[in-house]
């Protein structure tokens, strides 16, 4: 993925000339698997980033497009690296927007327990801008949330109930999508849904939008919801594959041959090598179903 | 490759993409330490 997305980002390219030397390491080969242990790399893909003598200034940890790491780049080059960061909090703790970065940055390297304990510190300091404090309540509500594995998710409905009429609930809506139609607590997951179709913006929502409306329609659940997620996911993301692909399915479940083969063509078009054979496929059963059954036989998976 | 092909290629400014050291990290810290620039070490498996 940084192969085919990132990396030939011309923006990307021009910053990583500019600020670093790039150089990359197999860490399933012997001296790359020694340098991994000796930076204690546990997932992959990770991106360090050291300075000269090869002491660690920053690392991101997953998968990254380039309108993510463009920012992240320039804020390690311009002093909020994870290094110059926790430098800053010892210096002055009561530079609270640091406080908040640095418990941004122990929250992405899986640290739940440290950047609970800097949210808190900026939700509790007295005169903290109000800004800052809501932004450390959302945080806060997904780091107890990730601490127990995905099953506490109290916070995040509170922060959630909230601030669903600010600018920040929708972080907590895509991971409440997810949580509820996995407990199955069809009420709850409704009202989620409701306001990711009336409040979805981006492809991060077209994501969440995207996998549950897959696993309904795969598993022939509330074929109507599947339906109104699909739908919203593919007005936010109209080139992606793999969403038309849940789209057609969902339309297929839903009676909607005609709008299936239509979506389906349109998603084998735009489907990237490794997904096009298994749309092609699908695509066939949809021409086949249309045909034998004048459009009244849904596909079945 | 043609001579116009030849001096198109070499006329043309490099599109390729970030361009990766072609050494080990050891090669990058002494690279680094020559420019003062940061190192970006891309780990990654085959599988």
């Amino acid at each position: 993925m940084l192969v085919r997305e990132t990396y030939p980002d011309v923006d990307v390219a021009a910053l990583l000339e500019k600020h670093f030397i790039a150089v990359k390491v197999n860490a399933g080969k012997d001296a790359g698997r020694a340098l991994a242990g000796r930076y204690e790399v546990r997932a992959y893909p990770t991106l360090l980033i050291t300075d000269p003598k090869g002491e660690e200034v920053d690392r991101l940890i997953g998968f990254r497009p380039p309108a993510k790491i463009i920012p992240e780049l320039k804020g390690i080059i311009g002093g909020s690296s994870f290094a110059a960061l926790k430098k800053r909090v010892a210096a002055d703790g009561s530079d609270l927007e640091a406080v908040l970065e640095l418990a941004a940055k122990h929250q992405e390297r899986g640290a739940y327990e440290k950047a609970e304990e800097l949210y808190r510190k900026v939700i509790d300091a007295a005169g903290a801008p109000a800004e800052l404090r809501r932004q450390a309540e959302g945080r806060l509500s997904l780091a107890v949330y990730l601490k127990s594995r995905g099953r506490d998710a109290s916070a995040l409905e509170a922060y959630f109930e909230k601030s669903k009429d600010g600018p920040d609930g929708l972080e907590q809506a895509r991971i409440l999508l997810g949580h509820h139609h996995r407990a199955k607590d069809d009420g709850k997951l409704a009202r989620v849904a409701e306001y990711l179709l009336r409040h979805g913006r981006d492809r991060a929502d077209a994501g969440s939008l995207n996998a549950v409306a897959w696993d309904l329609a795969t598993k022939d659940e509330k074929p109507k919801l599947s339906l109104e997620l699909a739908r919203k996911a593919a007005e936010l993301a109209p080139e992606d594959a793999a969403i038309l692909d849940t789209l057609a399915v969902a339309c297929s479940k839903n009676g909607l041959h005609k709008e299936a083969l239509e979506t389906q063509r349109k998603a084998v078009r735009l489907a990237p090598e490794q997904i096009r054979k298994e749309l092609e496929g699908r695509l066939e059963e949809f021409e086949k179903a249309a045909e034998e059954h004048g459009g009244k036989r849904t596909v079945r998976l | 490759m043609t001579p116009i092909a030849l001096l198109l290629a070499a006329s043309l400014p490099a599109a390729e993409g970030v361009k990766f050291l072609e050494g080990t990290f050891d090669d990058a810290l002494q690279a680094a330490s020559k420019t003062e620039k940061l190192i970006f070490v891309d780990f990654y498996t085959d599988t």
